[in-house]
C-alpha cells in the first residue's frame, strides 16, 4: 500500500461556557440542599456536612434529596424543588 | 453518496505507519485496528443508508452525539465487513437508550460490558455463532461488531480506562461479547419476539450491561427441575444485591431435556425465580447487606430479579456438552436494563 | 459529579464533592459537559466501610472547603 490518509476515529468534546450565578457572601441564614448519589454512607457524610454548616456557619436549614439512582443525573422533580426551597447545593459522594 | 466526511485525515506511508499512528493515539482496544480510509468509511455508510452526518445516537449524559461517519470509522478499524453495519447501529441505538443507562454501565468500578445478542433472519445470513464455542473467537461477525461497538465507546464517546471507565476489573466481554440465538434448534420463542413483539422474520439485537458468563454442570438430570435446580443453586448468591437483569443461555444438551419437559421460557423464569431467593440475614451475615442481624431477617426473603420477566433465556451454545450458564447484569434493573432493537436494514 | 454543573446552569451555587480516586473521572465529566476547569471537591476513598467517628471526621475535614467552593464559587 503506497501513501494513503486515515481518518480520525474520536470526537471532541465542545466548550460550552456556563454563567455562574453570583455567590452568596455567606452562609448565614440559607438554606442548604443535600443530594445524595444513593452510594453507601453518601447521605450519612452529607448529613454530617449539613449540620456542620448550620452550627458553624449559620445555615438555617439543611434537606436531603436522595437520587433515583446514581447513574443518572438528579431527576427533574428534585431539581425544581431545589430551585424553589434552597439557597445553595452540596452534591456528592460515595462509589 | 457524495456527502462530505468531515473528519480530519492523517497522511501515512504505509500501513505499519498507519498502525502505528491508531496505537499511539489511543484508538485501539490493544488489538490491531485496520486502517480507516475513506473508501472503506463510504461502503460502510453504503451499506447502511445514512449520510455521514446522520445523527445514529445522542449519549446525554456525556452531552455526545455520535454521527454515522464515526460509527463507519471505527466499524472500519474493528474489522467489520459493510454488511455488519446495521447491527452495530442498532447496538449503539440500544446503548444510547436511556434505559440502558449509558453512565453506569460504561463508568462504574461495576465492569459491565455490552452483551449483545443478535436474532431473526440477519444472524443466519452473516453468520453470527449460536453454537459451538459461544463466546470464543472464530466468528468474524461476532468477534467485529461487539468490537465495533466497543471503539465507538472509547473513540467517540471517551470510555476510556481511569477517565471515564472506572471497572475494577473490566472482564473479556469488554473485547466483544456477542451471540446469536440458536432459532433453528431452539423450542421456544425467540428473544425478540418475546421482548417486544416483533415478527420472527425481523432481526433484532439485545444490549444488556453485563458481567461474565458463569457455566454449571448437570450430566445427570433427565429433568428440566432437574436441570434448572442446578442453575438455580449456582446463581442463587449473587456477586452483588441489587437485583439486575440476569442472562441465562441453555446450550444443547439442557436445551432438549428442558423442552422434552414441555417447559416454555416462561416456565424457566418462573421456577428460577422462584429458587433463588435468599434471606436478608444471609445477606446482612455476608456483608452485602449493611447491619446486624435481627430475628425478623432470618424468615425475610429477597429475590434475585425484581420480577421473573428480568430473565433473559436464550438457547444457544454448543451441541454437546452438559453445561450451560448465566450471566449476571450489571446493579440493578433500575439502573440499568436490556434493550432490543429492531435492527433497520437499509441501503442508499 | 454533574450534578453540581447542573444545578449551576438553572442557577442554584452548588459544590459538587467526590472521592478522591474519581478525580480524574470528574475531570473528564466536565470536559464531556464543555466545563473542563469546573472545580470540585474530593474526600479520600472509600467512604462505604466508615464508623460513625470516621465520618464525622471526613465532614470536620471538608466542610470548609466546601464552603469556600460556595462562596468563592468557580470563577474566585
Amino acid at each position: 500500500m503506497a501513501g494513503f490518509e486515515i481518518l480520525d476515529p474520536t470526537v471532541e468534546p465542545r466548550r460550552q461556557p456556563l454563567t455562574y450565578v453570583p455567590r452568596p457572601d455567606s452562609l448565614k441564614g440559607k438554606r442548604i440542599g443535600l443530594v445524595e448519589n444513593t452510594k453507601f454512607n453518601s447521605d450519612k457524610l452529607l448529613q454530617r456536612i449539613g449540620i456542620i454548616l448550620k452550627t458553624e456557619y449559620g445555615a438555617a436549614e439543611a434537606r436531603m434529596w436522595r437520587k433515583h439512582n446514581s447513574s443518572v443525573p438528579a431527576h427533574q422533580e428534585i431539581i425544581d424543588d431545589a430551585k424553589q426551597t434552597v439557597d445553595v447545593v452540596v452534591a456528592g459522594i460515595g462509589d | 453518496m457524495t456527502a462530505r466526511i468531515s473528519s480530519q485525515r492523517y497522511a501515512v506511508e504505509g500501513f505499519q505507519e498507519a498502525l502505528d499512528l491508531c496505537y499511539s493515539r489511543g484508538w485501539t482496544d490493544g488489538l490491531p485496528v485496520v486502517p480507516p480510509t475513506e473508501p472503506a468509511v463510504r461502503a460502510m455508510l453504503d451499506a447502511v443508508g445514512l449520510e455521514p452526518d446522520a445523527q445514529v445516537a445522542f449519549i446525554t449524559n456525556r452531552q455526545v452525539a455520535i454521527s454515522a461517519e464515526k460509527v463507519a470509522i471505527n466499524a472500519v478499524m474493528a474489522g467489520c465487513r459493510p454488511e455488519y453495519m446495521p447491527v452495530v447501529v442498532a447496538a449503539i441505538e440500544g446503548i444510547a437508550d436511556p434505559r440502558w443507562g449509558y453512565h453506569g454501565p460504561a463508568t462504574s468500578t461495576g465492569s459491565a460490558a455490552v452483551l449483545t445478542i443478535v436474532n431473526g433472519p440477519i444472524a443466519r445470513r452473516l453468520d453470527f455463532n449460536s453454537g459451538d464455542n459461544l463466546f470464543a473467537p472464530g466468528w468474524r461477525a461476532n468477534a467485529t461488531v461487539g468490537r465495533a461497538v466497543r471503539l465507538v465507546m472509547r473513540n467517540v464517546v471517551g470510555t476510556i480506562p481511569g477517565r471515564l471507565d472506572r471497572g475494577t476489573f473490566g472482564h473479556p466481554g469488554r473485547y466483544t461479547y456477542v451471540m446469536a440465538e440458536n432459532e433453528a434448534e431452539s423450542p421456544w420463542t425467540p428473544l425478540h419476539v418475546e421482548r417486544i413483539g416483533c415478527r420472527p422474520t425481523d432481526s433484532a439485537v439485545t444490549v444488556m450491561a453485563a458481567l461474565a458468563p458463569i457455566q454449571f454442570y448437570n450430566q445427570l438430570s433427565s429433568t428440566a427441575a432437574g436441570v434448572l435446580g442446578t442453575l438455580c443453586d449456582t446463581m442463587r448468591y449473587p456477586g452483588q444485591i441489587g437485583q439486575p437483569n440476569y442472562c441465562v443461555v441453555l446450550a444443547g444438551e439442557h436445551m432438549r431435556t428442558i423442552a422434552a419437559d414441555g417447559w416454555s421460557k416462561a416456565d424457566i423464569r418462573k421456577f428460577i425465580f422462584e429458587n433463588t431467593t435468599n434471606t436478608v440475614a444471609h445477606f446482612k451475615r455476608t456483608a452485602r447487606m449493611p447491619g446486624a442481624v435481627k430475628p425478623e431477617d432470618e424468615t425475610a426473603t429477597r429475590p434475585l430479579v425484581q420480577s421473573p420477566d428480568d430473565i433473559l433465556v436464550v438457547a444457544a451454545g454448543g451441541r454437546a456438552g452438559s453445561f450451560s450458564c448465566f450471566i449476571p447484569g450489571w446493579a440493578s434493573r433500575t439502573s440499568s436494563e436490556a434493550v432490543t432493537v429492531v435492527i433497520k436494514e437499509r441501503s442508499a | 459529579m454533574l450534578d453540581g454543573i447542573l444545578f449551576e446552569k438553572v442557577g442554584v451555587p452548588a459544590a459538587s464533592i467526590v472521592t478522591d480516586v474519581f478525580e480524574a473521572t470528574g475531570h473528564a465529566m466536565a470536559q464531556s459537559w464543555g466545563v473542563p476547569e469546573y472545580k470540585f471537591l474530593s474526600v479520600p476513598h472509600p467512604i462505604a466501610n466508615l464508623t460513625d467517628a470516621e465520618l464525622d471526621a471526613r465532614a470536620r475535614a471538608i466542610a470548609p472547603e466546601i464552603v469556600g467552593l460556595l462562596l468563592k464559587g468557580q470563577e474566585g
